[in-house]
């Protein structure tokens, strides 16, 4: 379809006028928004309620199956988060079911470790090897720490801790550094919890510091729907700061592109107006935050708008603007998910940020900033107690803040030798293509004589579970139990996954494998270990979380929730005006939580106790202990990054770039690759270079272009764009696999691997030849010294067009150039040379007290305790 | 009787093609054909540059269904609620072994392919089947941003009567009397003209489509 003026004419002025004096919008006859299906001869499908796990965000959706197969899935019209509707990568889910490249059971290596060559085996045989392994570990007398699990994605909510913990080992490692850690070291210490939920379906005004969360993100479905109601609905105005025009930016009303790891001073700079101007909510700031009006003034003086826009590229003039304009048009919010945090001193620019919504009074009121409103579940017991061994590897010395630990550090600590490993669990993980530096985990993975021996339980052989010894496949997500809840929406809820239909195959859900192992391991229960998974089957367990709840249990308990998939029952859903209504009334979610009257309060505003936020105080911490006696700045401030500036000067040399990594809303880092019909949708990943600086360089669109870090090289093609900071060079994670599938890897009517199939007609249809190139090799560690997290989007890069011999797909990287960067990473942390040289403003601060930090295996909860 | 349409409010579209996703799982749509997707596209210079989405599918029009006639083929027809179905049982082959070539290439929007493995002609009927039941077409349930509305223009009562009372709406292909689909919000989009923008998703993804690939 050609597209031009001539063919988009106006027809439409007709069409309406006929109908524009009709009555009020009620009573049609509207079709239904869901849950129900049916088949082509309009004969009704089978539905089970399941949540799902494409992504982290968890919302619900309603399985179609026909004759025992998964057929469709749509969006559970009772779960509050999605209200009945999936996204993209939701909507292809079965194909995670039905992918050929899925292990449908137990493999053994034959070849050399690495090499691709596998032997299937029994369920029986592989169980007793790796229990045997463990046992005989256990009763070695060796230290248990050897024993080490590293999972990606966990939602098995706390079951993994119940299998380390009664083995004894705390070599728990997680990947949230890689993630968000740092917005949640910057949150918590401040409010309580580590995440917000704004209120946007009813806001007047957003400023999204980073946050694409219209394609991704914490929590992409449910949140673009209440944006797009906020937006398109209540006319709320949205500003977008970013890097990249994201589909984010370009729905926006406002995109202002910011050199990276600069929208902190611009956020300081605007609270800093806010504050001098005197449009701030004095009593707001008098009851609930922990330093007088006058301090923060004296505090953000610092930060002018012209400061900030040598920095940022922002004019200052529109960050006084916006800065008006946020405090006066209340209610507002802001969004951060995750970009500003993913920096080094990420956690000053998530706190820098939670500022404007504090300053303004916009906590928890309606169309603000809100706290997450959770729902739980019972404890299965007996519960095994945390090992009281260290692992450097769980927590690694030095990050005494870093309470969600330092996961993209951990090939690095392996290959220097601070830890030992006897046997290694991969589970749902990924990290030679996720992680930075991905080359470095090939190496550990590689070699035997690091980790010995190599578990996994991924039904999909990736960049990393290809180096495995053996594989014990998991099931999909629609074949496996899990109790859910996420704060996706300000009505809170409780959610069920359970299996759709039985596994195919031999797999077995990961529950079921660790209760076999542990039976095997300790068999007559005198290692302790029997009595933790004595629960008889997976499905009993899950009974076990639900039957008790109060209000579900009056219900039905486990069986209510698994027809209705979510608990509670909110009423019926409108598709008018996305609300639930029962009883003719609308359900609405209550705000201020922190006012709510609490015998057990610490804080007392007109006269009585109030439930206040989850700090020490009980009110919002701005200024911050625990971040001061860390050693850290206890106010929230700006540290430019020294890659990037010297004395308030830019210091990128001539062709110089930041590297950013962006995701496209059909996938997710590595997992949805081989879902065909979202790879067909994105395959590749052009490197984005802003037009006037390729001109400069002499790049011209597609070209092939060389992209250089400290640590390699990588050679792909230029997308010349408009959409970018002439500063910056964005290369998406979703592509480029060398492992995974034909799908993922572009193999059109390819032969299959011996463990895969060909039954999917599709495989002789891949019409793309074009897998894309992988980023995560070249870019180096650059470890937010407070919350640990990789600063995925501070790579200095040099881009230039493709020399001599460079082919597409090339990429080179340096282990020992990878280490280099690991090594100065750890120059920053509370230890190293240059966390003095970082923080000047610290000189004459008392002496920090020493911090003591205990491992942990709770992966979720930041707890002040352990660390004070 | 009904008069079945699809309003499509540009504003409210987020480009995120869960209806391009959910079309395919719903109508068992192979990969390199589609009935519906969204195209993406951009202009503008650095720092406005503008990113557009566009979703597109059959307008319900019935040059298929004209062109197919002419050529004594009966595959397509059109129900008494406006839907332009379609029998794949009838579908008849050109000359050149390709079936109803004429009809597919008569489309204004491009919204017929064939399926790869059958070669039958395949393309967006307002997911009639769900219709019958009382259920949304597939695309507007799962729309993350609620840009897809459909229902019965002959209501009055009904949201997407509602909507094209109260806003100025377009078709994609004015001079087709398309009366299917509508969008909101088009000329904004196009005011500036859109020749010579640059397409993100879309261009590459929909070329090879209408080219048959000979068994
Ligand atoms: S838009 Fe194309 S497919 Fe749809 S009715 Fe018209 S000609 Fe047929
Ligand atoms: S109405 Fe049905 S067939 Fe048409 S585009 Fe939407 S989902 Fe596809
Ligand atoms: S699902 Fe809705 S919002 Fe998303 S691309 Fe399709 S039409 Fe646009």
């Amino acid at each position: 379809m050609k597209f031009n003026r001539r063919n988009f004419l106006k027809i439409g002025a007709a069409a309406g006028a006929a109908l524009a004096a009709t009555g009020k919008p009620v009573s049609a006859m509207e079709l239904s928004p869901g849950g129900k299906s049916v088949n082509k001869q309009g004969v009704e499908r089978k539905k089970v309620p399941y949540t799902c796990m494409t992504c982290n965000i968890e919302d619900g959706g309603i399985a179609y199956v026909e004759n025992d197969r998964i057929v469709k899935l749509e969006g559970n019209p009772k779960h509050p988060g999605n209200r009945g509707r999936l996204c993209a990568k939701g909507n292809a889910g079965l194909l995670h079911v039905y992918d050929p490249e899925r292990v449908l059971y137990p493999l053994k290596r034959v070849g050399k470790r690495g090499e691709g060559k596998w032997k299937r085996i029994s369920w029986e045989e592989g169980l007793n090897e790796v229990a045997g392994k463990i046992r005989a570990h256990l009763k070695s007398g060796k230290p248990r720490k050897e024993i080490a699990f590293k999972w990606g994605r966990n939602r098995t909510h706390g079951f993994i801790d119940r299998w380390m913990n009664a083995l004894g080992s705390p070599t728990t490692m997680n990947h949230t550094s890689v993630c968000e850690s740092s917005k949640k070291m910057g949150m918590q210490p401040t409010w309580g919890p580590d995440i917000e939920t704004p209120d946007f379906a009813n806001t007047k005004y957003i400023i999204n510091f980073g946050s694409n969360i219209l394609e991704a993100a914490y929590f992409h479905n449910p949140y673009a729907q209440r944006i797009m109601d906020g937006v398109a609905g209540n006319k709320a105005k949205m500003v977008t700061f970013d890097v990249r025009l994201s589909n984010t930016a370009a729905k926006s009303d406002e995109w202002h592109p910011v050199f990276p790891g600069t929208d902190g001073v611009v956020a300081l700079a605007m609270a800093n107006v806010i504050m001098s101007e005197g449009l701030y909510d004095a009593q707001f700031i008098n009851d609930w935050v922990n330093v007088s009006a006058d301090e923060l003034k004296a505090h953000l003086a610092q930060y002018t708008p012209e400061m900030a826009e040598n920095y940022s590229g922002v004019k200052a003039e529109d960050i006084v603007r916006i800065a008006r304009e946020f405090a006066t048009a209340k209610p507002a919010t802001t969004y951060t998910y995750r970009g500003p945090c993913k920096h080094l001193y990420g956690s000053y620019n998530e706190r820098s940020a939670m500022l404007l919504p504090i300053i303004t009074g916009n906590i928890e009121r309606k169309g603000g900033y809100c706290l997450p409103r959770g729902m739980g579940w019972n404890g299965v017991s007996p519960s095994p107690e945390h090992p009281h061994e260290h692992s450097k590897l769980h927590q690694p010395d030095n990050y005494p803040l870093a309470g969600h630990h330092v996961s993209h550090h951990i090939a690095f600590q392996l290959l220097k030798g601070e830890e030992k490993v006897a046997i290694w669990m991969d589970y749902y993980d990924n990290p030679a293509y996720t992680f930075p530096s991905s080359h470095v985990w090939e190496k550990v993975y590689q070699d035997e004589k690091i980790i010995p021996y190599f578990v996994t339980f991924s039904p999909i052989i990736s960049e990393t579970s290809q180096y495995a010894d053996i594989i014990l496949p998991d099931v999909s997500y629609l074949e496996r139990n899990d109790p859910e809840n996420m704060p996706s929406d300000l009505l809170p809820w409780i959610s069920l996954r359970q299996p759709v239909i039985k596994p195919l195959g031999e797999s077995m859900e990961f529950r079921e494998t660790i209760r076999q192992l542990a039976l095997k391991i300790d068999p007559d229960g005198s290692l302790n270990i029997k009595k933790y998974f004595d629960y008889g089957s997976s499905e009993n367990y899950m009974k076990m979380h639900f039957d008790g709840v109060a209000g579900l249990k009056e219900l039905g308990g486990y069986e209510w929730l698994k027809k209705n998939g979510v608990y509670p029952d909110y009423g019926d859903l409108s598709p008018a005006d996305y609300k639930y209504y029962k009883g003719g009334k609308a359900v609405e979610p209550e705000y201020g939580l922190h006012m709510k009257e609490d015998a057990n309060g610490k804080v007392t505003v007109g006269g009585k106790k109030r439930a206040g936020f989850g700090t020490p105080s009980g009110k919002i911490e701005v200024k911050t202990d625990f971040y001061g006696k860390a050693g850290f700045n206890p106010m929230p401030v700006f540290k430019a990054h020294p890659w990037h500036w010297s004395g308030g000067k830019k210091i990128l040399k001539y062709g110089q770039m930041v590297l950013t990594t962006f995701k496209w809303n059909v996938h997710t880092q590595a997992r949805t690759a081989n879902v065909k019909l979202l790879t067909e949708i994105v395959h590749k990943n052009p490197a984005w270079i802003n037009s006037k600086t390729a001109a400069k360089l002499g790049i011209k669109d597609n070209d092939l272009v060389r992209i250089t870090s400290g640590v390699g090289h990588m050679v792909t093609r230029a997308n010349v764009t408009e959409s970018i900071h002439p500063d910056v060079v964005a290369v998406s994670t979703a592509c480029g696999h060398t492992a995974g599938g034909r799908f993922a890897q572009a193999m059109n009517n390819a032969k299959a691997d011996a463990w895969a199939r060909d039954d999917d007609p599709d495989l002789k249809n891949i019409w793309w030849n074009d897998k894309g190139v992988h980023p995560n090799a070249i870019i180096p560690v650059c470890t937010d010294p407070i919350g640990g997290s990789q600063g995925w989007f501070d790579a200095v890069v040099t881009v230039e067009k493709a020399k001599s011999g460079d082919k597409y797909g090339d990429v080179v990287a340096s282990v020992e150039k990878a280490v280099a960067f690991y090594e100065e990473t750890l120059t920053y942390n509370v230890a190293g040379k240059n966390h003095k040289k970082m923080h000047p403003e610290l000189a004459n601060a008392p002496q920090a007290e020493p911090v003591k930090v205990v491992s942990r295996g709770d992966y979720r909860e930041f707890d002040p305790v352990q660390l004070a | 009787m009904a008069r079945n349409v699809m309003v499509v409010n540009l504003e409210r579209c987020i480009g995120c093609q869960a209806c391009t996703v959910a079309c395919k799982t719903e109508n068992k749509v192979g990969i390199g054909r589609w009935r519906t997707m969204v195209r993406v596209m951009e202009k503008g210079r650095y720092p406005n540059a503008k990113r557009y989405f566009f979703p597109t599918l059959c307008n319900q029009c019935g040059n298929c269904e004209k062109a197919s006639k002419r050529n004594g083929g009966a595959m397509f027809s059109r129900r008494p609620d406006g839907i332009v179905a379609f029998d794949q049982a009838k579908a008849k082959k050109d000359a050149d072994g390709v079936y109803e070539r004429a009809a597919v290439e008569a489309c204004p929007v491009e919204a017929i392919s064939w399926d790869k493995v059958s070669g039958l002609p395949d393309k967006c009927d307002f997911c009639a089947h769900r219709v019958d039941a009382g259920l949304m077409p597939a695309c507007v349930q799962t729309c993350i941003g609620k840009a897809r509305v459909f229902g019965d223009l002959d209501d009055p009562n009904s949201e997407v009567s509602q909507l094209l009372a109260k806003h100025g709406v377009q078709t994609a292909k004015p001079k087709e009397k398309c009366p299917g689909v509508f969008y909101l919000g088009l000329d904004q989009m196009f005011a500036d003209n859109l020749e010579g923008f640059k397409e993100i998703t879309g261009a590459d993804v929909l070329s090879g489509k209408v080219k048959m690939q000979q068994a």
